[in-house]
C-alpha cells in the first residue's frame, strides 16, 4: 500500500473513528445522522489498507470504551464554583465578623431570656452578676497599684479579719 | 490544524470567557457543562481512580475560575483547560505518593451499539480490552493517544496540552498506537 496515502489517511483516522461512532449511536437511537461518511478517496483506501482498517478498528474501540462520568458531576462542580463566588464576594474575615457581630447580637438579644416552653430544670436563673469594685481583681477592675494607701489599708484590714 | 469546526469552537469559548470574567455565572456554568466530561477522562486517565480523579476534575475549574482573569486566549480553552488538568493531576498524583495500580478495566466500557448481543458483547469486550492495554502504555504515548482519540485534539493541540511540541505529540502518539496494536495483537 502506498506510503504516502497511508500516512493522510492515518492523520484523519481520529476524526473518522468518532464520527462512526456518532453515526453508530444515532442509528442505534433513530437520530437522524448528521455527518457524512468517509470520502470515497478514504473509502476505497480503507478497503484496500489492512494496516488502516485495523487503526481505525482500534480508534473505534478506545472511543466505544470511555470511561463513563460520574452522574450529577458537572452540577457538583457548578456547586463548588458558587461556593467559591460566595467566598470571594464575602471574605472570610469578613464572614467571622459577621458571625461575631450575630452572636453579640444573639445574646444581647436572647442571653437573659429564658425559654418560657423549656421545663423549670432547664432554665437557669438569670444573671444578675454586677461588677463591685470590692470583689478582687478582675478585668478591668482597679488594681493594687492604684489604690491609695489608705485604700490598700482598708482591704488589708478586711482581708484579715475575714 | 484548526478546520471551520475548531476555529467556530474557540470563538464560542471566548465568547463565554469574556462573559465569565464579567462576573456571569451562567457563562462559568456552561464552560463547565461543556468541558467537565473531557477534563474528567483526561484526570482519570492520570490518577485511574474516579473519586481521585473527580477531586482533581473539581480543583481545575477552580484554578479556572480564579485565573479567567489571565487566560491570554492564545491557545485554546480546551488547550488550557487540558494543561491545568494534567498539572493538577501530577500534583495530585504527587501528593499520594504513587501511581494507583488499579486496572482501568473495572471501570467499564459503554456498550456496543451492534444489533447482534454476541457480536455486541465481542465488540464491548475488545474495546475493554484496547483501554485496558492503553493504561498500559507509558505515560506520554498514553497521554497523546487519550488526548487525540478520546478527546479529539489535534496534535499542536495535544503539544500544548501537555507542555511539549507538536513534533512531540505526533510521535508519541503513533509510538503509542503502534504499541497498542502489538499489545492487542
Amino acid at each position: 500500500m502506498n506510503s504516502v496515502e497511508c500516512g493522510r489517511v492515518r492523520e484523519l483516522i481520529p476524526r473518522l473513528a468518532r464520527r462512526l461512532e456518532r453515526e453508530d449511536v444515532a442509528r442505534a437511537g433513530k437520530a437522524p445522522i448528521r455527518h457524512a461518511g468517509p470520502t470515497a478517496q478514504v473509502e476505497a483506501h480503507l478497503a484496500a489498507c489492512r494496516e488502516c482498517r485495523a487503526e481505525l478498528e482500534l480508534a473505534r474501540a478506545l472511543l466505544r470504551s470511555r470511561p463513563p462520568v460520574p452522574e450529577g458531576l458537572a452540577d457538583r462542580i457548578v456547586m463548588r464554583l458558587r461556593q467559591e463566588r460566595e467566598g470571594a464576594r464575602h471574605p472570610a474575615w469578613a464572614l467571622t465578623a459577621a458571625a461575631i457581630a450575630a452572636l453579640a447580637l444573639g445574646i444581647g438579644l436572647h442571653g437573659d431570656v429564658p425559654d418560657p416552653d423549656a421545663p423549670p430544670f432547664a432554665q437557669e436563673p438569670a444573671e444578675t452578676w454586677t461588677w463591685d469594685p470590692e470583689d478582687g481583681v478582675v478585668a478591668g477592675a482597679p488594681m493594687l497599684d492604684d489604690l491609695t494607701d489608705q485604700d490598700l489599708t482598708v482591704l488589708l484590714t478586711s482581708l484579715s479579719t475575714e | 490544524m484548526i478546520d471551520d469546526e475548531q476555529s467556530g469552537e474557540r470563538l464560542a469559548d471566548a465568547e463565554l470567557v469574556a462573559r465569565a470574567r464579567g462576573g456571569d455565572a451562567q457563562a462559568l456554568d456552561l464552560l463547565v457543562r461543556k468541558y467537565h466530561a473531557s477534563t474528567y477522562r483526561l484526570a482519570l486517565s492520570w490518577m485511574r481512580d474516579p473519586d481521585a480523579a473527580e477531586d482533581v476534575v473539581q480543583d481545575v475549574f477552580v484554578k479556572v475560575f480564579r485565573g479567567l482573569d489571565g487566560f491570554r486566549g492564545d491557545a485554546s480553552l480546551r488547550t488550557w483547560l487540558f494543561r491545568i488538568t494534567v498539572n493538577e493531576a501530577k500534583g495530585a498524583l504527587r501528593r499520594v505518593g504513587r501511581r494507583r495500580e488499579d486496572p482501568m478495566d473495572e471501570l467499564g466500557a459503554r456498550a456496543a451499539s451492534g444489533e447482534d448481543p454476541a457480536e455486541e458483547a465481542l465488540v464491548a469486550r475488545e474495546a475493554e480490552r484496547a483501554r485496558a492495554m492503553l493504561a498500559r502504555l507509558p505515560e506520554k504515548q498514553r497521554l497523546s493517544v487519550a488526548l487525540r482519540i478520546d478527546e479529539g485534539l489535534s496534535f499542536r493541540e495535544s503539544g500544548e496540552a501537555t507542555g511539549s511540541t507538536e513534533g512531540a505529540a505526533r510521535g508519541n502518539y503513533f509510538h503509542g498506537i503502534r504499541r497498542l496494536r502489538e499489545l492487542m495483537s
